[in-house]
């Protein structure tokens, strides 16, 4: 039976569209502001639509959340709020005083990108990227952030993930998140950087001794490599309408940052209402149950099945329109 | 004991979630280990043992022991410490 939580755990807002990299793996596409994208002065009433959830997660990203020139009093009215947001940046919006202002008001954790080492890295975000984001974090890192590392593996530089890890440990970094390429948005354009079944299977392995090896922590979206179960333990499937929630820049809301159907907009309802009564919603927690899973699901252990939910759903819907399919990429 | 700085969670229905944003892993526990979460640093596990056996109608014994495998288990996925 899928449990239904009475509000997100995770949430996840997209602050601008605004983006000053046009990166290749870019789910979103960013660019510019959206024409109608929440301003300073509804940005409060999001804020504490989002404390309403108590959510116990909550990312704060884009675009570039750094472009937004409220950015640090959208974190100080979380933190306020009692909530203690995440950042995630590209890191070449390089601004030692207003990162030394979140420090200031008590943010802790930003997330910097890195699409591999700088050859990589630069391929996939632009000349010089590479060396901008390195220097973000290391001030990060010297001025006390629990500084944390993001990347989206691809054919670029999935291979070079032991020598990542290994070089960014050695930086000081703990935490590294490693995130599955979905090439929805830009991405779209470059589906050809997409790991197969047997990649990503072996980065699941490799990640999993790298972690025993370092120590440091790999947390990975519950879409992506956690898919592949019995490789980790407390590894869970898709959580597409069952624990998160996205707000795009104009409000909209979205079960992930990767589906693209819209289930309402917060500036006309609230985030918690949307959670509970959205009849897409309830229609996806349906579609979702192992029971109702198609395809190669349909052979899968239920052991396996109630877990993994058929893989990434963001998946299945861009590249056959239905989520009961399992993701394109799983191994079994 | 005390819970890592760190972690953050949340009750939901007679359970509560527990994530750890540093791993980003999440923990679900029973109304049993609500309980648990809630009193381990401020009570002995013989404390938390006699709320759990008053609130359920169990004996003791049997209450003492699923406290102490709660507590064993929340050292084990590091959400807690040990003094």
């Amino acid at each position: 039976m899928i449990e239904v939580l009475n509000t997100p755990l995770f949430l996840t807002w997209e602050v601008t569209n605004r983006c000053n990299l046009r990166c290749k793996v870019c789910y979103n596409a960013s660019t510019d502001m959206h024409p109608s994208e929440i301003n300073e002065s509804e940005a409060s009433f999001i804020i504490d639509a989002i404390a309403d959830c108590k959510p116990i997660f909550v990312n704060l990203t884009g675009g570039e959340p750094f472009l937004r020139p409220d950015i640090v009093k959208i974190a100080k009215r979380f933190i306020d709020k009692g909530t203690d947001p995440q950042l995630a940046t590209n890191g070449s919006v390089y601004n030692e005083e207003m990162f030394l202002q979140m420090k200031s008001i008590g943010v802790k954790s930003i997330q910097v990108s890195f699409d591999g080492f700088e050859a990589a890295h630069d391929a996939i975000r632009g000349s010089g990227s590479f060396k901008r984001a390195l220097k973000t974090l290391k001030f990060l890192i010297d001025n006390g952030f629990s500084a944390k590392v993001g990347t989206i593996v691809t054919r670029l530089n999935y291979l070079d993930i032991a020598e990542f890890t290994k070089y960014f440990y050695e930086l000081g970094i703990k935490k590294l998140g490693v995130f599955r390429f979905v090439p929805t948005g830009r991405g779209r354009e470059n589906q050809s950087l997409q790991l197969d079944a047997d990649d990503l299977v072996w980065l699941q392995e490799k990640l999993e001794q790298l972690e025993s090896r370092y120590g440091i922590a790999f947390f990975k979206c519950d879409h992506s490599l956690a898919v592949f179960l019995g490789k980790k333990k407390n590894a869970g499937g898709c959580e597409l309408g069952l624990k998160c929630l996205c707000i795009k820049p104009n409000g909209d809301v979205l079960g992930c940052p990767f589906f693209p159907v819209v289930l309402g907009n917060v500036r006309e309802t609230s985030l918690v209402k949307i959670w509970q009564d959205s009849p897409i919603l309830k229609e996806i927690r349906e579609d979702i149950r192992p029971e109702r899973l198609l395809g190669k699901c349909v052979n899968c252990p239920n052991g396996i099945k109630e877990k993994c939910r058929g893989g990434c759903k963001a998946l299945a819907y861009e590249t056959t329109g239905s989520i009961r399919q399992p993701d394109p990429r799983c191994w079994r | 004991m005390y819970k890592r700085a760190e972690v953050k969670w949340r009750e939901e229905g007679d359970g509560i979630f527990i994530f750890c944003p540093v791993r980003s892993e999440m923990f679900k526990l029973n109304a049993t280990g609500r309980i648990v979460w809630a009193e381990i640093e401020k009570s002995l596990p013989d404390q938390i043992a006699k709320i759990i056996s008053t609130e359920y109608n169990i004996d003791h014994e049997t209450a003492l022991k699923d406290v102490g495998i709660c507590i064993s288990d929340l050292v084990e996925k590091r959400l807690v410490m040990e003094v």
